[in-house]
């Protein structure tokens, strides 16, 4: 529990696997399998309080995270909002990734974000260690896999395409009917 | 590292579980994770392969429960490679608003459970501390000494007693006589049997009643009563 809590200055958070083993004392064989089992044993004692263990692959960290409903309850009291300005692009820069797979540039965003200015923006998201600026390279670091949900970031972007494709239809339909 | 090398890799993993030669719950997947990571996404030869990554994957789903999370994190990855036609649609469309690029942002957010102001010792203690098992006994201890009233002697009622069981105090008041004066210590604790000292503290709580001995609280001793 201790280890699965702990930020490092890197901003890494929680443990690796052979980092709890080396704290728990587990060199045989068959420790990734004890480990595993303790995990379990700890996952479902965090179920009460509204937390589970998660993994982040990016990093390979295992950590603490609040579950779904809690979180719900955490952003309607406004403690995880990042500001609108920062949060759309951050917005930008993740779906530029998730479209190119690799680095992306200022230029990227810059594409999305409709602003001349983006700069005190990246300088806050590299200050929280959410990216890396290297020359004219925006890179992710793994801290933004604890904070964004990216399977939940891209079936948001689903349902909005999805819905605004339906409100498209039933427009023309309206048209069609019109004319 | 293009798809085909990938596939090799991943095909010659499934074939050594198939033999036994490896637990699926022993392979480290972070290499393969960064090798997916590695790959030009903008192929086409990815888009036709997901499925067999997939499926592969499944086979790797024998172990533990959170073996199995930690699976589908990469299953996940892997998926979200399908998923180019939405990103697409999505910049077409939603490009420039600033409102809607906020709201997947903040709608996608997770709050990391972090402790970081609690030490490990404290962590330690509290939790021996609520392992370890606890007396349900409450201790008081009285400040002044608790205030009785005095009893009426009347009140103690003789009739009902066993006739043998005078006999018995009568008996065991000849047997202490010629011990006192002493304290109540010397004549009960002698006893090894505690039935037979509790017997005998009340023969001694009758004698009291009867007045044929009283107790000196200043002294804490046992007397004979000769008034």
């Amino acid at each position: 529990m201790y280890l699965l809590t702990r930020e490092s200055i890197d901003g890494n958070i929680g443990a690796t696997e052979s980092q709890m083993m080396e704290a728990l004392g587990m060199t045989d064989r068959n420790s990734s399998i004890k480990l595993y089992t303790l995990l379990n044993q700890l996952n479902k004692s965090l179920e009460f309080l509204g937390l589970e263990i998660k993994y982040n692959p990016a990093n390979s960290y295992w950590y603490i995270s609040y579950k779904d409903k809690i979180s719900y309850l955490i952003e309607k009291s406004n403690i995880s909002k990042l500001p609108s300005h920062i949060a759309a692009t951050l917005s930008a820069i993740l779906i530029k990734v998730l479209e190119k797979g690799k680095f992306i540039t200022k230029i990227d965003i810059l594409s999305i974000r409709n602003k001349k200015d983006i700069d005190s923006d990246l300088y806050f998201l590299e200050k929280n260690n959410f990216i890396k600026i290297n020359n004219d390279e925006i890179n992710l670091t793994p801290k933004i896999f604890y904070y964004i949900d990216i399977d939940e970031f891209i079936s948001e972007m689903k349902n909005i395409v999805k819905s605004s494709s339906i409100e498209d239809s039933e427009e023309r339909k309206e048209d069609i009917k019109s004319n | 590292m293009n798809v085909e090398s990938l596939k090799d890799y991943v095909s010659s993993l499934f074939n050594q579980i198939k033999s036994g030669q490896i637990k699926p719950i022993d392979i480290n997947l972070i290499p393969i994770f960064k090798k997916f990571q590695e790959l030009n996404l903008s192929t086409p030869e990815i888009q036709n392969n997901i499925e067999y990554f997939i499926k592969t994957l499944d086979t790797f789903l024998n172990a533990e429960e959170i073996f199995r999370l930690k699976i589908d994190q990469i299953k996940e990855f892997i998926q979200k490679l399908d998923d180019k036609s939405i990103i697409v649609q999505f910049l077409q469309r939603f490009a420039n608003d600033e409102n809607i690029l906020e709201k997947l942002v903040n709608k996608s957010m997770n709050i990391p459970f972090t402790l970081d102001n609690i030490t490990s010792n404290y962590l330690t203690d509290s939790f021996n501390r609520w392992t370890k098992p606890r007396s349900i006994c409450i201790h008081e201890e009285f400040t002044e000494p608790p205030k009785t009233e005095k009893l009426d002697s009347s009140n103690f009622q003789n009739e009902t007693f066993n006739f043998d069981v005078v006999k018995e105090i009568e008996k065991y008041y000849f047997e202490i006589k010629s011990k006192l004066p002493c304290s109540l210590n010397d004549i009960i604790i002698q006893h090894e049997n505690i039935e037979e000292a509790f017997m005998h503290f009340t023969y001694i709580l009758h004698l009291i009643q009867d007045k044929k001995i009283k107790i000196l609280s200043n002294k804490n001793e046992i007397i004979l009563n000769l008034n």
